[in-house]
């Protein structure tokens, strides 16, 4: 039972959110780790048990690092051992799903890389270890979150599940970024994403050079509304039950700068990265070398989240060459620059990277890119390109509008300037919105 | 803060109204019975929930118009033109067309009949210009890459009846259902024209029958896929040879052993229980035969292995055949096609609506055919 399926919308969280309303807020906690689990096991069955495996280990580790304060060569070994088998386990399917196309658990990659952050936070002694693991595995496996983050930190998160707070405000606000995510990947991503399937289709040393850029253009819009729609929903969700989770994406594609882009995309996930590996190597206060390396570790793994094979690699590689470009070349030059100019170069630059996504292999990128540059002597225009840009004209549009930014800055302007007009206006538009959503789940 | 409680209680009242409407119109027991199958039970709810969501069809078609408007016109493999929807015809797999024309030819080659084989191009071949962004479209070219083609490696071995120019010269008429992937009784009649010519007989005029409109308010196939409220309602009809009074006998017969025999070739109260174009010929069954009284012109029995589009030319050859039997190849059962023996026919026609033809396998069915029989 999927967070966008109609059993789940119109069944599921209904009965949810009666049941927590009249449960006592310290009770709450249970009932949606019930939800949790049962959505889980409705999708992916048996491999339930894997992910409250790692959770419960990774629970028992966090005790044993708390009980063992004065040890500190078993604390550490403690410490590497089970965060190193979260790693481990993720990268282990990773490997498999490459090699023998081995089904990764939905949210396995959340789990495991939010539990390692928790350990090295409790072997850092940033946080305690959690005492209730009813609290413990509702911050690990709180299902909406699974699907695409966002990856949230132990201690901000915690306190929360202590007292889940549900009120008529939190619940409208929750509702309107829920059905606001719930819109986005229906509606923009998996319509978008269509279109890229079907320019996917056609063999590269038959496509022309609008069609690749196309093709890149939706993968990259798909990509961001499909992840950004799923960690909106799961925010909405958050808000509905009590909890308030992190913003992950921000008009990714208004960035001006490589760093204005990772700052903007999958954001809990770069700062996780910078956390436990730019900031833990020291990078912050080491010198030009040092830097140099922890910039393409830390893009290397950032790629690596999003697929463990050598495209990925490259992404990484290459979005490296283009952060170190911009902090040691440009650093002065930039300044100079008009915003339009540098907002179209950083766009470039990023939907040049989507390439790498699109592509099988690195040789099947490769053929892309020499499409997309006019170096295989294709065509500029074809008949595909024409049909699919009448045909979707309005979403495209409207997907190029949303991810401009332009409504959370109109959005944000009427919020200011008439609150009680923007109050009434929004919750139209969401039932509105709810409505043509459910449609195009049919 | 009171405006935000608002929103919050909007949000439920939509949320609980559903559950609400479901449990008050009964349908919640449905839900039920479908979490309760043993396969898949959450993909099954899932599948009851939008079929019995409050309000589906006014959604669905919401989500038609919707799309058209931002200029979708093609939905669900159809294409929606101004008048009219479409079937999207593509090539999935040349080794299906390959496997339908190799089973003809062992067909001829094992029983030796005089064979034909027509292949009825779909309204987005026929009206091209009808196809939304038709300069673009990427269409499937289906006279050169299928019909042309397909007659070319059959040729010596079965006569092929190529309608595609006569149906495009009449293009401009009513000759295709507007919501329904086949022809008209109109467009069959110029199918049996030309197919009439090829099987040595002589094709009457069309005021030889006369007409009789069953419905004007019929939605077929492809509007069931895609509902876009703007397309009109077709008109089904019947047409009958007018100037000699025949007796029809039309039995079906059915994989289960079941049969049924109707004594016209329009058994109105078929309207009654289900679909209107039931009442051509009774509908469609794996096997359908048809014994015509009085009048028959020949001696010569036709064996049609066809899909459905033969309601819409079989009245007109009727005029010409003592009997004539249709064995609808996608649904018949290798049981029921064993009690079929070919050699008491003296000419074996193959037609299939081009998609049936280059969408899946139609012809292996026939190994199950009973080996040559003398005729008794």
């Amino acid at each position: 039972m999927h967070l966008y399926s109609l059993t789940f919308l119109y069944l599921l969280l209904p009965v949810s959110v009666a049941v927590c309303l009249f449960l006592p807020p310290r009770a709450r906690a249970w009932a949606v780790v019930a939800l949790s689990a049962f959505c889980y096991a409705s999708i992916e069955h048996e491999r339930v048990l894997l992910i409250a495996a790692v959770i419960l280990a990774d629970y028992l580790a966090a005790r044993l690092l708390g009980r063992c304060e004065g040890i500190p060569r078993l604390r550490t070994a403690v410490a590497a051992v089970s965060a190193g088998a979260n790693l481990a386990l993720f990268v282990l399917y990773g490997v498999l799903e490459q090699l023998y196309g081995l089904h990764i658990p939905l949210g396995l990659g959340v789990v495991c890389l939010t539990g390692a952050g928790y350990l090295a936070d409790c072997y850092y002694g940033y946080v305690a270890s959690e005492r209730s693991l009813v609290s413990f595995a509702l911050v690990m496996g709180f299902f909406p979150r699974l699907y695409a983050g966002p990856l949230v930190y132990y201690g901000r998160t915690v306190p929360q599940t202590h007292r889940m707070r549900m009120s008529l405000e939190r619940i409208g606000r929750g509702g309107r970024v829920f059905v606001q995510g719930l819109a986005k990947k229906v509606i923009l991503g998996d319509g978008i994403y269509q279109i890229y399937v079907r320019l996917h289709e056609v063999h590269y040393y038959n496509a022309a050079v609008l069609h690749v850029w196309m093709m890149v253009a939706c993968l990259s819009l798909s990509i961001c509304f499909l992840l950004s729609g799923l960690c909106d929903m799961a925010r909405g969700l958050g808000l509905i039950f009590g909890l308030d989770l992190p913003e992950n994406f921000r008009d990714p594609f208004r960035s001006i700068s490589i760093n204005d882009f990772f700052s903007r995309f999958n954001i809990t996930v770069n700062r996780f990265m910078r956390k436990y590996v730019y900031t833990a190597f020291g990078a912050p206060q080491g010198g030009t070398l040092s830097g140099i390396f922890n910039i393409l570790l830390l893009s290397i793994l950032i790629g690596l989240w999003y697929g463990i094979r050598l495209n990925m690699v490259v992404w990484g590689l290459y979005f490296s060459a283009l952060v170190l470009c911009e902090k040691f070349l440009l650093r002065r030059i930039a300044e100079a620059i008009p915003p339009v100019l540098r907002w179209i170069g950083c766009t470039i630059a990023v939907q040049v990277s989507f390439v790498l996504f699109a592509g099988s292999s690195l040789k099947q990128s490769v053929d892309y890119l020499r499409v997309m540059f006019g170096l295989s002597g294709a065509d500029f225009l074809s008949n595909e390109v024409l049909y699919l840009l009448n045909s979707n004209y309005l979403l495209l549009l409207v997907a190029v509008f949303c991810a401009s930014g332009m409504g959370r800055i109109a959005a944000g302007f009427f919020r200011r300037t008439s609150p009680q007009i923007w109050e009434m206006a929004s919750t139209l538009l969401t039932l509105i919105l709810l409505v043509v959503t459910t449609a195009f789940m049919l | 803060m009171k405006l935000r409680r608002y929103s919050g209680i909007t949000f439920l009242t939509a949320l609980f109204l559903v559950p609400v409407l479901l449990l008050q119109s009964g349908d919640g027991s449905a839900l039920l019975d479908a979490l309760g199958s043993q396969d898949q039970p959450f993909q099954q709810m899932e599948s009851a929930m939008k079929e019995r969501l409050p309000g589906a069809d006014f959604l669905r078609r919401l989500q038609i118009s919707l799309k058209y408007a931002g200029g979708n016109k093609q939905q669900n493999g159809v294409f929606i033109s101004e008048d009219m929807l479409m079937l999207d015809v593509q090539l999935k797999s040349q080794a299906i067309v390959n496997a339908n024309i190799t089973r003809m030819l062992d067909f001829v080659e094992q029983f030796q009949r005089n064979s034909y084989v027509m292949l009825i191009p779909t309204a987005c071949a026929v009206q091209q210009s009808k196809v939304p962004y038709d300069t673009v479209a990427p269409l499937y070219n289906q006279k050169q890459q299928l019909l042309d083609d397909v007659y070319r490696r059959v040729s010596g071995y079965l006569t092929p009846i190529d309608v595609y120019p006569t149906l495009r010269n009449h293009q401009e008429e009513y000759i295709y259902y507007r919501t329904d992937n086949t022809t008209t009784g109109l467009g069959g009649y110029y199918i049996y024209a030309v197919a009439a010519q090829k099987l040595g007989l002589k094709p009457r005029g069309i005021h030889e029958f006369s007409v009789e409109h069953l419905d004007y308010n019929y939605y077929g196939d492809l509007y069931a896929r895609s509902p876009y409220r703007e397309i009109p309602p077709d008109r089904i009809s019947a047409y009958s040879m007018s100037k000699y009074w025949r007796y029809y006998t039309v039995t079906h017969y059915e994989n289960d052993g079941r049969s049924r025999r109707y004594y016209t070739l329009y058994p109105q109260f078929r309207e009654v229980l289900g679909d209107v174009k039931d009442v051509l010929l009774g509908g469609v069954s794996p096997i359908v035969t048809i014994d015509v009284g009085n009048a028959a012109e020949s001696t010569r029995q036709l064996l049609i292995f066809g899909d459905r589009s033969m309601q819409s030319y079989l009245p007109f050859l009727l005029v010409h055949y003592p009997k004539v039997t249709f064995v609808d190849t996608a649904s018949i059962s290798p049981s029921l096609l064993e009690q079929v023996d070919v050699s008491r026919y003296n000419q074996i026609l193959f037609a299939y609506m081009a998609d049936s033809f280059i969408d899946s396998d139609q012809l292996s069915i026939l190994s199950w055919l009973p080996q040559r029989q003398e005729p008794a």
